[in-house]
């Protein structure tokens, strides 16, 4: 079953007096299809949490509508809805069992007891919390209790299954791991799902399609590749990953192909959509995409400062006066410029994305 | 100056905002609508508040105000004579000094056990208990069997006849005892949620102990010390007992007057005039409390006690702040245990030695009535405990319309002034279809509503340390408002429900100035019982009816927690 937002507006009474309302969210419309994870990223306080909400019922929009296939659900309550949450601080029941907390839904539901108990069994075994039944919510890790809320959304088997940060407690190492999971779990059912974070690397992990965030308003809809590759706005590629902005302007444009002048040099870099010659751009450049070399390149750079990673090392480069980022792998094999080495900067045109100003 | 059409934009914009307000009420609205039973339960608390609470008050009001041309005769009439005004002041008097000496000897000891390494802290806990859980004037009676006279100390020991103990200088060494432990037990969790790391920052910063005290400490308390001042100064400006058994009539104060002009002249009007008079600074210290100082809190939550790792206070000073508490436990021990001896002596002041005769005395004269107040208590202390837990979950987790209306009526029955709630009730429950008055009904209804207060704040504390989330996990998962209530709110909130269980019960057994007015022959509460012993100078038979009332309190209290834990499994720690 899909899910549509469709114009979603809500707005709150703002706690100050001057300004009466704050736009939490602001005219999202978005349509995610059966079986797909779509995740919400974005800042804190963009709004994303909010449309969450208002899918799966706590809050009622301003306006617009939330449809469940083709059913207008907008002002059905959270208990009505075939929609099931994972919480971001878990919200396990502390006075319950993990077997009562994950058959909770089913109990509620009126299903015989040795049905659910066969049930409860096959999901913690699906979440790899077997034999764990017995066990009190505060005798659980912290991944151990995300897995105990991962089943209990589950176990209903609803429609659709949100997720709301849902591994911002765990360290980073357990975040990694559950994010897998759920991924797995996820695709193992079959599920709809919408997936909220502030995290990009964990909205590129798991996603079929990332939507961008900022101010209550979508920025950008696309696949992971494409948020990262061809992002529309200097927010965009600045939220996602780490980014440079090298300031250039138009010489020519062709079908497909701009000339760019940047640091004095004119490259030819790919673009689809012609550009008027003059016109100022940004080349969104990433830092791995940034070689470094002996060699002359297109601009001169000298390292102002280096730090070692281990599998990478980052530089900071001064060229023309603007620090630029560069991501060097592999460092046993190629070793590492010092501060204050002279070197060229180069990057391959195919890999510039450009952003009028 | 703006152009004229900015107006027009300015009308539409709020036309607008109405709009959408209006749909979002409609919206909530027709939410609560999917749930009946929540809209049945709300709008049956709202009846019962304005019945048992809102009624009685404009009945007293109403009583209060002469018929004729100056709606105000019956004020000016009383207030005429010099003795009502010296009522009021001496309850003002009376009201502010006790709550100022029971704060200052509270703090002390709540400073002393949550700030200072000393010995005895559970003995010291221990001690402050017994006057919260001994009716209020009983104080008064030790008093009397002390320094009265046939005194233990003035005549036994002293030789002294007719020491002068009876006025200002009496009552308030017995109000002090009576509400010392009530600003002790509440400064002592306000003293335990303040980080001592803040101290031990201030102390890193180069402060001296003093210093830290007086720049840190007191300040991050004073919200809690002003909050325990006004409760103090509410429940001793509205107390009845101990003014009616220390003060005499050279001391009159108002409530006592309020009392003694309906029981004892008929005077129904004046009475009334007295009460809505005691109302005033009540209710002004209550709003002032519940509106300005909760909003000036530092402390939200109670959160996990941290232990400092520096000294508060030099050892000098610790020793001493363990002597202060030390005398405080002695005063009240011997206060409380003169009554012991009271109870078990011949004829005080001339023969202590033991009998029996007072117990077998009050047996005789008292049975009915002490299972009339067992009865009484045990009705209304559960209906109050669980019409608190529901207002206080209505209040922190729903939203409808007359929700700060609800909160405030239920919790202003705190503040109400016993004999003001004593009055109103048999002023409003004295005829049918409402004829309650001399009925088993009229005192559960009372206490119901006097101690609903407790049950809110207790349940309105608890609900806001569990996270939202949870219940809206479970309204996730399928269940309605009524599951999410009875399947998670109810059992984690059950601790604190069985706790302000006991704090009720004690309450409805110990309380005397509004149920003083609702006795009748059928039914009749102990305080009623030993009070009037206590007024008719049989000290020994009041002792001993005190002591049973105080057994009593004691064993109910193990047995809810004994039976509590059996059956329900739920452990809880009496808060008083």
């Amino acid at each position: 079953m899909g899910v549509i937002l469709k114009d979603l507006r809500k707005e709150f009474d703002s706690p100050d007096e001057h300004r009466r309302k704050v736009v939490a969210v602001d005219n999202v419309s978005l349509e995610i299809r059966e079986g797909e994870l779509v995740t919400l990223l974005g800042p804190s306080g963009c709004g994303k949490t909010t449309c969450l909400r208002m899918v799966s019922g706590f809050e009622i929009p301003t306006a617009g509508k939330v449809f469940f296939g083709d059913t207008d659900v907008t002002n059905l309550p959270p208990d009505q809805r075939d929609s099931a949450m994972v919480f971001q601080n878990y919200a396990i029941f502390p006075h319950l069992t993990v077997a009562d907390n994950v058959g909770f839904g089913l109990s509620v539901r009126k299903m015989p007891k040795p049905e659910i108990a066969q049930k409860v069994d096959a999901i913690l075994d699906l979440v790899g919390l077997a034999g764990m039944g017995k066990r009190m919510p505060d005798q659980l890790s912290g991944g151990q209790q995300q897995r105990v809320a991962l089943a209990r959304a589950i176990v209903n088997e609803p429609r659709v299954l949100l997720f709301d940060e849902p591994l911002s407690n765990l360290d980073a190492k357990l975040r990694e791991q559950m994010r897998l999971e759920i991924r797995r779990i996820q695709q193992h059912l079959g599920i709809t799902a919408i997936y909220v974070t502030h995290d990009q690397s964990e909205a590129m992990a798991i996603s079929d399609r990332i939507v961008i965030m900022n101010e209550g308003r979508i920025e950008q809809d696309g696949s992971p590749r494409e948020i990262y590759e061809r992002p529309n706005s200097a927010f965009v590629a600045d939220f996602i990953g780490k980014v440079n902005f090298v300031e250039g302007s138009v010489v020519a444009s062709r079908s497909g192909q701009v000339d760019v002048d940047v640091w004095g040099q004119v490259i030819t870099v790919e673009r689809q959509q012609n550009l008027q010659a003059g016109t100022r751009v940004k080349l969104v450049l990433r830092p791995e995409a940034i070689h470094l070399g002996d060699d002359r390149g297109y601009a001169k750079g000298v390292i102002s400062n280096v730090v070692y990673l281990g599998s990478s090392v980052e530089y900071n480069v001064l060229v023309q006066e603007k620090s630029l980022m560069a991501v060097a792998s592999s460092p046993i094999e190629q070793g590492i410029y010092p501060v204050g080495t002279e070197v060229g900067v180069y990057f391959s045109p195919k890999v510039v994305h450009i952003l009028p100003e | 100056m703006a152009p004229p059409f900015s107006e027009g934009i300015q009308v539409s914009v709020m036309l607008q905002d109405a709009r959408q307000k209006a749909r979002r009420i409609f919206l909530e609205l027709g939410r609560i609508a999917q749930e009946p039973w929540l809209i049945i339960s709300i709008l049956a608390i709202f009846t019962l508040l304005a019945l048992f609470i809102i009624l009685p008050i404009l009945k007293v009001v109403q009583m209060s105000l002469a018929p004729g041309e100056s709606v105000l005769a019956t004020y000016f009439n009383l207030f005429r004579s010099w003795y009502m005004r010296r009522a009021l002041v001496n309850s003002l008097i009376t009201g502010v000094l006790s709550a100022v000496l029971a704060v200052f000897v509270g703090f002390i000891m709540a400073y002393t056990v949550t700030r200072v390494n000393i010995p005895f802290k559970k003995f010291f806990n221990m001690v402050a208990i017994i006057p919260v859980i001994s009716p209020p004037f009983v104080s008064g009676l030790s008093i009397l069997l002390l320094f009265g006279n046939n005194g233990f100390v003035t005549y036994h020991l002293l030789g002294i006849r007719n020491f002068p103990i009876y006025g200002l200088r009496g009552l308030l060494i017995a109000q002090t005892i009576v509400f010392f432990p009530v600003a002790y037990l509440s400064l002592k969790g306000v003293l335990e949620a303040i980080n001592p790391t803040l101290e031990d920052a201030a102390f890193d910063l180069g402060a001296s102990r003093w210093k830290v005290f007086r720049r840190v400490t007191l300040p991050l308390a004073a919200p809690g010390i002003a909050s325990a001042l006004l409760v103090i100064f509410i429940e001793s400006l509205a107390d009845f007992g101990n003014p009616l058994v220390l003060a005499g009539s050279s001391f009159p104060t108002l409530a006592v007057q309020a009392y003694l002009e309906i029981t004892g002249m008929y005077n129904l009007p004046g009475g009334a005039a007295l009460a809505v008079v005691l109302l005033i600074p009540s209710v002004t210290a209550f709003i002032i409390q519940k509106y300005w100082v909760s909003k000036k809190s530092y402390v939200t939550v109670s959160g996990k006690p941290t232990r400092s790792s520096v000294k508060s206070v030099s050892n000098t000073t610790r020793w001493i702040l363990f002597a202060i508490c030390c005398l405080i436990s002695i005063v009240v021990l011997v206060f409380y245990g003169i009554i012991f001896i009271g109870a078990f002596s011949q004829a005080w002041g001339y023969d202590y030695s033991f009998t029996l005769r007072n117990f077998s005395y009050v047996w005789d004269v008292g049975y009915k009535t002490i299972k009339d107040t067992v009865t009484v208590a045990l009705l209304s202390t559960p209906i109050s405990g669980i019409m608190g837990m529901f207002i206080a979950f209505l209040v922190v987790r729903k939203s409808f319309l007359g929700k700060g209306a609800m909160e405030f009526t239920s919790m202003l029955s705190f503040a109400l002034p016993g004999t003001v709630v004593g009055i109103g009730y048999i002023l409003a429950f004295n005829q049918k279809p409402l004829l309650l008055t001399g009925t088993l009904t009229i005192l559960v209804a009372n206490f119901v509503f006097r101690y609903v207060p407790v049950g809110i704040q207790n349940g309105v504390a608890t609900l806001q340390q569990i996270d939202p989330g949870i219940e809206e996990a479970a309204t996730d998962l399928g269940a309605n408002s009524q599951t999410v209530f009875r399947r998670i709110t109810l059992p984690l909130i059950s601790p604190a429900f069985f706790s302000g269980l006991v704090f009720a019960f004690v309450r409805a057994m110990t309380a005397i100035s509004a149920a003083i007015f609702l006795v009748s022959a059928n039914w009749n509460l102990m305080t009623v019982q030993i009070l009037s012993q206590v007024s008719s100078g049989r000290l020994g038979a009041a002792a001993a009816f005190s002591i049973i009332l105080v057994g009593i309190i004691v064993v109910a209290i193990v047995l809810i927690r004994v039976i509590v834990n059996r059956l329900l499994g739920v452990k809880f720690e009496a808060k008083f």
